[in-house]
């Protein structure tokens, strides 16, 4: 039975018909009738046999998009039409429609082409570990935390379309070999210190020292640390790696008027957060906060991160740096006697606080904590009777073998084991001591490419595909971002997930480990492209109530979002709308939620006031596709494109003049006002037609989420414009705001979950997918339908598919 | 000798009674229940005292710490032999809102010179300010707990605030002897009626725009002046430090005294306390507050006029003593809203109330507070570093 076509879908079909795939590859079709005609009338007259204008034969060129040298031709085709270069002015100019058209099919077979050069494989297929598969794999094979973020280890890997994975793009160069020896040493280090790590606790509290001062001057209680907004108190000193649990004692007031005090633990050499939570505790019932958390040495600040703070210590703010000076302590609202009084008011008189504020009373931290799992992964690494005169041979041998076979993840050859021992016999020759000799093969382990390679095929057989010991790391590094266990190479040699029933147990195991927790952080900020959350900071004149830690919040949002939807194994619809989504009292604030009485991100009911639900109208997905100063509703088409429908458009033609601000003598225009007069451009309309309804559905949210009826805009006469958040897509489907465009969209799931299947599969295979893969992507999203497109489903169908398996 | 000295046991006797030292010696000696109540008054941050609290003491200023309004009196002689050999000088801290007059004009303590006779009103110490001078435990009973200065004046602005002057009954150069009798409204506390002083060729006699010479002082002169320490000052004898003998020489010390003072108070800023706070979200507010009294009426009136579209203040963190922090730099700056003027305003108070507009609040500005007020008119400089205070135990 031919299953009928929902309006929505022929309207994908439709926009998608002529636009380029973000992956399949596709066959040249249509040239003949499509392209062929305007060539003839326009083009080859001069670029013809006869006159070979700008020596250059349009007749001649390979219809063909795979070859990257053809390809730049046609490309350079493409750009000299869309420029207006192209037909020369006196020469019979096309119609905007004729040309748009002859534009787009190019661009499209242009794409195709280069994701057909992406997906290519010879015999071998390699794969380099990305950075973050890497910092998993060095724990998950001795047990210590090597922060592969640290300045000067490893470079940001190159993404594609937000995937940090793709083989093709992760290239190897002279100075990756000399990081990987770098990280190899740091990583044994951590594991093999030259003296013992030793574990202790450190407390810093904020009396001490303050004794005296208080008995002289009669104040009762202790002393607290004042930490008002944005002030750093540099308490932590962190000297060996590791990880370290971490405790706070304080309070956390939050003004009537105002958001909740919010704690950021910021690490000074790093220059990132290791830790984020609002915090709100009475002041005299203060809280104790406990974490663990992998760190690297360095010293640590707690900052109360809110908007709207003070300047930061150092920036010159003599009013809020007074307060720490001078002889001021703080102990309780209640007794202000020893606080500066040129400093910023903190308190009204009945002790309520002005801004968010943290009252710290101290901070402990323990570590390098050593837990027996992870001694437990290394303590088979060295020989036992390696001393400092005299090492076993046999014993390396067999210890070597076992730890490279774990590394490699699979076996390791005697031969290969041979040329590892013939390096500790070279060092043992050139005086080294046997540990140290015996370490310079260990750290060769780790920089083969064996080990920072995923290495699938082989030279001596043609196979499409994946073998048990490439099976078990594809779905490993899927799954875990990381080697497999000791499990799943057990099963890998016997031979058992070959078998579906050995997969899905396997995979079932897998997905109950608590290192899937990794899948579910990375795989949905590269395929919704969160790494872009923050690039380009608001305007804080614009945008006076944005912070980092609203920032942050909205990724957590989205990740949370997707893990409740994978842990409830909910179905894909709710990524497009929800009545709920999982937000903390920051987000709830900025979405005009009712206050929530707890801090933390949980589970909250949306009311269709509310205007939230699903992913298309999360602040992050909105403000990643903003600029620092306004709204895209292109860009946000082009997202809701490439990541609900896995279709990129073509790219923009050049020498597009951006949108100009509204002169102050005109009426006040909204950016879709000045798009659509934009848009009305003979070269830019066909594609805006497409793209824009897209990202015209969420008109009523601002660069950073907000929700509005009106656009603010700084130039021009009158009152701000109302938002027109209303569309008509190419088939004539209209809408009127985001619940609307959302409904449209639900209507056809079909095509969501399969874009959504190659969007995983993508992730899973580290390739880019290709029009060969269609029907296999498109079996698995049938297959999962009857259970309603659950994510689990999804990922397990993806598992056991025969694409999973190929090569 | 002996005869002398019984003579001027008599009038002085009269003379120490008519500087008030009729309310002081009860007070020093503990045993006058019945003037408690108007005596003991307790000074509360953000409270005036009433009209008429206070004890009136009078004492030669014998020192000064002119940075934190501070100094000592010793207290004028009463004829008694003990406290004349062995009581110490009276310290003193000014209240923020106390007032120094010298010369007829508004002053500081720095403008009074050491030797000076001065009139003033003085309180119990201030409930809850632990400023110097502390209540010693043993306290000497020749020393009033009152020493909380309301109002501090030299004679010269004591006897003409209350209508009272002087005329020059006889002169004895060679004897080093001034004749005087009280003329106009005689004074609540001090002198008053015929007296006896001593002069000699340090006494300075101010005549027109020029100092004259003694040969200048001539019977049925109008006069003000200005006493001293002689000897015998345990029977209230006093030497004449100035005189002044016709209403331009007056004229003249009080100009330059006002001028002084007017120099002073622009780059030291108006004093005066909050009022009341208005909270508004983000950390602002509008913060009303009162000047003190005792200021010329220029700067009141330059205050007032910042009360205008454009116009504004700044406002400074100040403690007990008036010293404030690093003013220039720590204040706050915003627009005056509005102003109001309070009839028969209590003592210390300028009866001036003004609200300002801040978009950040300070420590500093809570009710009860002391704070430094600097119309935009006025110079934002910063003050020499002995002025300022570094750290909170300086306060």
């Amino acid at each position: 039975m031919i299953r009928q076509k929902s309006p929505l879908a022929l309207w994908i079909i439709l926009l998608f018909a002529s636009t380029a795939s973000t992956t399949f590859a596709a066959k040249p079709a249509g040239f003949d009738t499509s392209i062929q005609p305007f060539f003839t009338t326009y083009c080859q007259r001069c670029h013809d046999a006869q006159k070979q204008e700008g020596k250059f034969r349009l007749d001649t060129l390979p219809r063909e998009f795979v070859d990257q040298a053809t390809a730049q031709r046609w490309g350079e085709i493409v750009f000299r039409m869309n420029s207006g270069e192209m037909p020369p002015k006196n020469e019979p100019q096309p119609k905007a429609l004729e040309l748009g058209a002859v534009v787009d099919w190019l661009s499209t077979r242009i794409k195709d082409g280069e994701a057909a050069r992406l997906a290519q494989r010879g015999p071998v297929s390699l794969y380099r570990l990305s950075r973050e598969e890497y910092g998993h794999t060095i724990y998950d094979l001795l047990g210590v935390y090597l922060d592969v973020n640290q300045p000067g280890l490893f470079n940001d890997d190159p993404r594609w379309h937000g995937f940090n994975r793709i083989g093709a793009l992760l290239s190897l160069s002279p100075s990756h070999i000399d990081r990987y020896f770098l990280a190899a040493e740091k990583s044994f280090n951590l594991a093999f210190p030259d003296q013992p790590t030793k574990s202790a606790i450190v407390r810093r509290d904020a009396n001490q020292g303050h004794e005296i001062l208080l008995a002289e001057q009669k104040i009762t209680g202790s002393v607290r640390w004042q930490v008002f907004p944005g002030r750093r108190e540099n308490l932590m000193n962190i000297s060996q790696p590791g990880n370290y649990r971490v405790r706070i004692q304080l309070s956390g007031l939050q003004p009537p008027q105002g958001p909740a005090p919010h704690l950021s633990i910021w690490h000074q050499e790093l220059k990132k957060s290791i830790y984020d939570q609002d915090i709100l505790a009475p002041e005299d019932k203060p809280i104790l906060v406990e974490f663990e958390s992998a760190l690297s040495p360095g010293g640590l600040s707690l900052i109360n991160e809110v908007a709207g703070a003070f300047k930061q210590q150092g920036e010159g703010d003599h009013t809020a740096n007074i307060l720490h000076a001078g002889g001021s302590v703080f102990t309780s609202t209640r007794d202000m006697r020893r606080i500066n009084p040129t400093g910023y008011l903190l308190f009204t008189d009945t002790g309520e606080p002005i801004y968010p504020m943290l009252l710290i009373d101290w901070i402990e931290w323990e570590g390098p904590i050593i837990t027996d799992e992870e001694q437990k992964k290394r303590s088979d690494v060295f020989p036992v009777n390696i001393t400092a005169m005299k090492i076993d041979p046999g014993e390396m041998r067999t210890q070597l073998k076992r730890f490279a076979s774990r590394a490699w993840r699979r076996p390791m050859t005697d031969a290969e084991v041979d040329r590892y021992v013939t390096i500790v016999e070279s060092e043992l020759q050139a005086g080294e001591t046997p540990d140290t000799a015996y370490r310079a093969a260990l750290v060769g382990v780790l920089t083969s490419k064996n080990f920072y390679y995923l290495e699938e095929g082989s030279v001596s057989q043609k196979r499409d595909t994946v073998n048990d010991w490439e099976l078990a790391s594809r779905l490993s590094y899927f799954l875990w971002s990381s080697m497999p266990d000791d499990e799943l190479l057990a099963a890998a040699q016997a031979g058992s997930l070959a078998h579906p029933d050995g997969l899905k147990s396997q995979t079932r195991r897998m997905l109950a480990d608590s290192k899937y927790r990794r899948f579910t952080e990375s795989f949905p900020k590269q395929w919704l492209q969160l790494h872009r959350v923050g690039m380009f900071p608001p305007d804080p004149g614009l945008y006076p109530g944005y912070d980092k830690w609203l920032e942050t919040s909205m990724s957590l949002e989205t990740l949370a979002f997707f893990n409740e939807v994978d842990s409830q194994n909910l179905s894909l619809r709710e990524f497009i709308s929800s009545d709920w989504t999982m937000a903390n009292p920051r987000l709830a604030a900025h979405y005009q939620l009712p206050p929530l009485a707890t801090t933390g991100l949980q589970k909250v009911k949306l009311r269709p006031e509310d205007h939230r639900g699903g992913l298309l109208t999360q602040a992050a997905i909105l403000s990643l596709t903003s600029d620092g100063t306004r709204h895209r509703p292109v860009h946000r088409g082009v997202w809701v494109s490439e990541a609900i429908f896995g279709r990129t458009p073509p790219p923009p033609p050049p020498n597009v003049e951006p949108l100009a601000p509204t002169l102050s003598d005109k009426p006040k225009a909204t950016i879709r006002m000045q798009l659509e007069a934009h848009a009305t451009h003979s070269t830019c309309a066909s594609c805006h037609q497409k793209i824009d309804p897209l990202g015209f559905a969420f008109e009523n949210f601002d660069a950073i989420g907000g929700w509005r009826t009106e656009e603010h805009v700084a130039t021009g006469q009158g009152s701000n414009p109302l938002v027109n958040a209303s569309g008509v897509l190419l088939q004539g489907q209209q809408f009127q705001g985001p619940d609307e465009f959302k409904h449209l969209l639900l209507q056809d799931l079909d095509h969501f979950a399969e874009a959504f299947v190659e969007q995983l599969a993508t992730y899973a295979l580290r390739r880019v997918m290709t029009i060969d893969d269609a029907p296999q992507i498109k079996a698995i999203a049938t297959a999962s339908k009857p259970e309603g497109y659950k994510l689990r489903s999804l990922i397990e169908n993806l598992i056991l598919s025969d694409l999973f398996q190929k090569r | 000798m002996h005869e002398v000295n019984r003579d001027h046991t008599v009038s002085r006797r009269r003379i120490l009674q008519s500087l008030g030292m009729v309310v002081a010696l009860p007070l020093l000696n503990d045993a006058s229940p019945s003037l408690a109540a108007e005596t003991d008054v307790v000074p509360k941050p953000g409270t005036f005292p009433a009209l008429g609290t206070g004890v009136s003491l009078a004492g030669e200023l014998v020192s000064v710490d002119h940075v934190n309004r501070r100094g000592a009196i010793r207290l004028v002689g009463d004829n008694d032999d003990s406290r004349y050999h062995s009581a110490p000088s009276h310290r003193f801290a000014m209240l923020p809102y106390g007032t120094v007059r010298y010369h007829g004009a508004p002053a500081e303590l720095r403008d009074v010179p050491i030797g000076t006779l001065l009139h003033g009103t003085f309180l119990l110490p201030a409930e809850g300010i632990t400023a110097y001078p502390p209540i010693e435990k043993n306290q000497s009973k020749y020393v009033p707990a009152q020493n909380q200065a309301l109002t501090l004046e030299d004679d010269f602005s004591f006897y003409e605030r209350q209508g009272q002057s002087w005329k020059i009954t006889a002169v004895d150069i060679s004897k080093g002897t001034l004749n005087v009798s009280s003329l106009g409204q005689p004074s609540s506390a001090g002198l008053t009626g015929d007296c006896v002083f001593e002069i000699d060729r340090s006494t300075r006699v101010w005549n027109g725009r020029a100092f004259g010479e003694l040969k200048d002082l001539a019977p049925d002169q109008s006069m003000q002046l200005n006493l001293t320490w002689a000897p015998e000052w345990k029977n209230g004898m006093f030497h004449v430090a100035d005189v002044w003998i016709d209403p331009e020489s007056r004229d003249v010390a009080r100009e330059v005294q006002r001028q002084v003072h007017i120099r002073h108070m622009r780059t030291r800023w108006l004093p005066g306390w909050v009022d009341h706070v208005e909270h508004q979200p983000g950390g602002g507010g509008i913060v009303s507050v009162t000047l003190f009294s005792g200021m010329d009426q220029t700067l009141y009136d330059a205050a007032r006029a910042e009360a205008k579209p454009g116009g504004g203040a700044s406002m400074a963190a100040a403690e007990w003593t008036l010293r404030t922090w690093w003013q220039e730099h720590d204040s706050r700056n915003g627009p005056v809203l509005d102003f109001k003027d309070s009839p028969n305003p209590p003592p210390g108070s300028s009866g001036l109330q003004l609200r300002v507009q801040f978009s950040r609040l300070l420590e500093g500005y809570r009710a009860g507070r002391i704070i430094r007020f600097r119309p935009n008119s006025f110079p934002n400089v910063k003050l020499p570093p002995e002025a300022r205070i570094n750290s909170l135990d300086e306060r």
